[in-house]
């Protein structure tokens, strides 16, 4: 009986991490390029973010759990200072104005790029609101999240926190 | 006194006799003895449309479009296969409808009409639909093709397509040969994948014709919270249906 409690026991304790994080590994090709402006028109290239965990999440103003789960990933954002992460959220094709209007209610503080063309929609193949990408310190795209999260979860950081801590140059 | 009652009793008799012989089938009876409701929106016009819904069998914004079309000439057959098979009225229990039993209900609909008829369906009930269509292609290839296919928002992807990763359509999607007509959310993501579904569907020889519908979410016409212009476009869907109509019809390849 005993051993069948450690044996459930060892079960939960190595399954809990893969149920709880519903990251999953990115499977697609090189992560495609991503140069957009955010709403004060400042050019941002993902390409300068080398060094730094970023979560590229691709997100809509008519989209329910994108507005459900911004104010975690705000979050995740104050938690996470002072580590070499970003979050680079890319708004899906929708006006500055509507844009605006929403953020103002929202109140996030994280980064609202502009993919006023879908090009980064199409590059990044993103099918679903919201889409997350958790590209490495070495500019690799090493998970994605499809639908909605609450992203300051002690799983979700723990994951992106660990990233935080590699060393660039390996 | 008893003359007069009997007579009465012959001429109800009569009369719902001649009205049983008049009218449409009330049920989709299957090889397997799976009987499936069919609610018929009868009209006097030639054209019959075949709606595949993921409703609940009444009083939805299908059954009441149905009503709406059916005044103005279109005849509407709404099946409730959801119903027949006891499957939840949810989106993913559309897949689980077979090509079969949609040719199955185009069968029947052209055994007790004789219309040109039209597809139309939406979200994951656009790959039954396209299932039906071919399955019935492939078995009567001397009959007359349906008219077209209306699809709003549809779903027709293998599998759940991952972030990042190629999307990969089923297969049907490059094997449909029929005209096909596209209505699409602006405020959805699939607006941006248009082209490609296009290009997918366009690829079995079917003529395809889209348009982006303004300021609407997928799912807009069934929506618990729909916004104002969600509501709004709802009560036009009769227009927009007969608009896909003439708009197949015009296009290259499609039966006059």
């Amino acid at each position: 009986m005993k051993r069948l409690c450690l044996a459930f026991l060892t079960f939960v304790v190595l399954a809990a991490p893969a149920w709880a994080l519903d990251l999953k590994p990115y499977k697609g090709g090189p992560t495609p390029p991503l140069a957009l402006k955010d709403l004060s028109g400042t050019s941002h290239d993902l390409r300068n973010y080398a060094g730094k965990v970023v979560m590229v999440q691709f997100w809509a103003t008519y989209c329910a759990p994108c507005i459900k789960e911004m104010p975690s990933v705000e979050r995740l954002k104050i938690k996470l200072a002072g580590k070499p992460f970003a979050i680079l959220a890319v708004n899906m094709g929708e006006d500055e104005k509507e844009v605006r209007a929403f953020l103002k209610k929202l109140k996030v503080d994280f980064t609202i790029l502009m993919d006023t063309d879908a090009q980064a929609i199409g590059d990044w193949k993103v099918f679903v609101a919201p889409s997350t990408f958790i590209v490495d310190v070495q500019g690799k795209i090493r998970y994605t999240l499809q639908g909605g999260a609450e992203w300051d979860t002690p799983e979700l950081m723990q994951a992106i926190e660990a990233m935080t801590a590699e060393n660039p140059g390996n | 006194m008893f003359m007069r009652l009997t007579l009465l009793v012959l001429l109800t008799y009569l009369t719902l006799g001649f009205a049983q012989a008049g009218t449409a089938p009330t049920e989709l009876r299957l090889e397997d003895g799976t009987e499936i409701p069919l609610r018929v929106y009868p009209a006097h016009g030639d054209a019959l449309l075949l709606w595949l819904a993921c409703d609940e069998g009444h009083g939805t914004r299908e059954a009441r479009t149905a009503a709406k079309l059916a005044e103005k000439g279109i005849e509407v057959w709404l099946p409730d296969y959801l119903g027949g098979h006891f499957l939840p009225v949810a989106p993913s229990s559309m897949a689980q409808i077979s090509g079969d039993e949609v040719a199955a209900l185009i069968d029947l609909a052209q055994e007790n009409t004789g219309k040109r008829f039209f597809m139309i369906s939406a979200g994951r009930g656009a790959l039954p639909t396209l299932l039906g269509v071919h399955t019935w292609q492939e078995r009567h290839p001397d009959r007359p093709a349906p008219l077209g296919v209306i699809l709003f928002y549809p779903e027709l992807y293998a599998d759940t397509p991952e972030a990042g990763a190629e999307v990969q359509y089923h297969e049907v999607v490059g094997k449909t040969h029929v005209p096909i007509f596209v209505y699409q959310g602006e405020r959805s993501p699939g607006r941006w994948w248009l082209g490609h579904l296009r290009d997918a569907l366009s690829a079995g020889g079917s003529p395809v014709e889209s348009e982006i519908l303004p300021k609407v979410r997928g799912y807009f016409y069934v929506r618990q919270d729909p916004s104002p212009p969600e509501e709004a476009l709802a009560q036009r869907l009769p227009e927009l249906i007969r608009k896909a109509m003439t708009s197949i019809e015009s296009l290259p390849g499609a039966k006059k």
